[in-house]
């Protein structure tokens, strides 16, 4: 049974709520809902607090050393996937996973094997960001 | 805008990236190209854009008002989403092609609707089945067929793609 995790803070103006399993934690749907938006912020809030945080986009992808990669996010509290159709594989995300590590990632094309899945959704309302 | 030898505007389809003409840049990641080469240009169909997808305004050429309003100051144009930049991407360059795999199924009506008014090249290695259009119309050529009907276009992709024994 994967544990709940409740966030609640701000960042500049923008306050958010969000709602997250340990383990896999699925973004898909519509352009523009926030998506990103909420990763940086996750990334940012993680930073300033020393919570340790992998945050992987198209951008940095290819300087990982795999091995390294995977000890790093299974000893991270968060690992953030943003723009996943680009270079996510199933293969990747169950190398990476620990006991308690909340990994998330964006995708438009879901993986149908992969196993105990939260869908995750976003609604990004004026200065108010909910993760669901 | 441009139009072609033919003077019909549209974007065209592909989904497979050897069908990409010679001479077409294949373009994969569109935050990357849009963050070195795009502009927020000041037109309605961008305007339209911004305020669909990303609920935001139109401030300058690099940046934009997000949904929070203009108290907060405008963003960088890094800060719009990849569906927005990917369709910025395709009306800004006609002459290159746009994966389309990180495209919302919110933004494939948007592409409908655009396809009338520009030239572009997009390729997609999933069948399209969340393009939609909100007035049946459209002006897409795939697979070497012009398409006015959004309906016809879709039952060549259902019925042709991926379900042929």
């Amino acid at each position: 049974m994967n544990d709940i995790v409740k966030l609640n803070f701000g960042q500049k103006g923008l306050h958010i709520n969000a709602e997250l399993s340990t383990g896999y934690n699925m973004f898909m749907g519509d352009s523009g809902t926030g998506k990103s938006c909420f990763f940086n912020k996750l990334h940012s809030y993680c930073t300033s607090n020393n919570i340790p945080v992998k945050h992987i986009t198209y951008n940095n992808i290819s300087d990982i050393n795999y091995s390294d990669f995977k000890i790093k996010c299974k000893e991270s509290k968060f690992v953030i996937f943003d723009n996943g159709d680009l270079y996510l594989t199933q293969d990747l995300l169950e190398d990476i996973i620990s006991d308690d590590n909340i990994i998330l990632f964006s995708v438009k094309t879901a993986f149908p094997y992969l196993r105990s899945v939260a869908m995750r959704s976003v609604k990004f309302d004026g200065c108010e960001l909910v993760v669901f | 805008m441009s139009i072609k030898k033919d003077g019909v505007i549209m974007i065209t389809i592909f989904d497979d990236t050897n069908q990409i003409p010679e001479g077409i840049e294949y373009v994969k990641f569109n935050d990357a190209y849009f963050g070195y080469s795009g502009i927020i240009s000041d037109n309605e169909d961008t305007r339209l854009i911004l305020k669909t997808i990303d609920k935001c305004e139109y401030n300058n050429h690099v940046s934009f008002y997000n949904r929070c309003g203009k108290d907060f100051g405008a963003l960088s144009k890094e800060h719009l989403s990849t569906g927005t930049k990917t369709l910025l991407n395709i009306i800004n360059n006609p002459d290159k092609c746009f994966d389309l795999i990180e495209l919302g199924h919110n933004a494939f009506e948007l592409l409908a609707h655009l396809s009338k008014t520009h030239d572009g090249y997009v390729y997609s290695e999933a069948p399209l089945y969340f393009l939609k259009s909100t007035d049946d119309t459209c002006s897409f050529k795939y697979k070497g067929k012009m398409y006015d009907h959004y309906f016809e276009l879709f039952d060549t992709i259902y019925y042709d793609g991926d379900f042929d024994e």
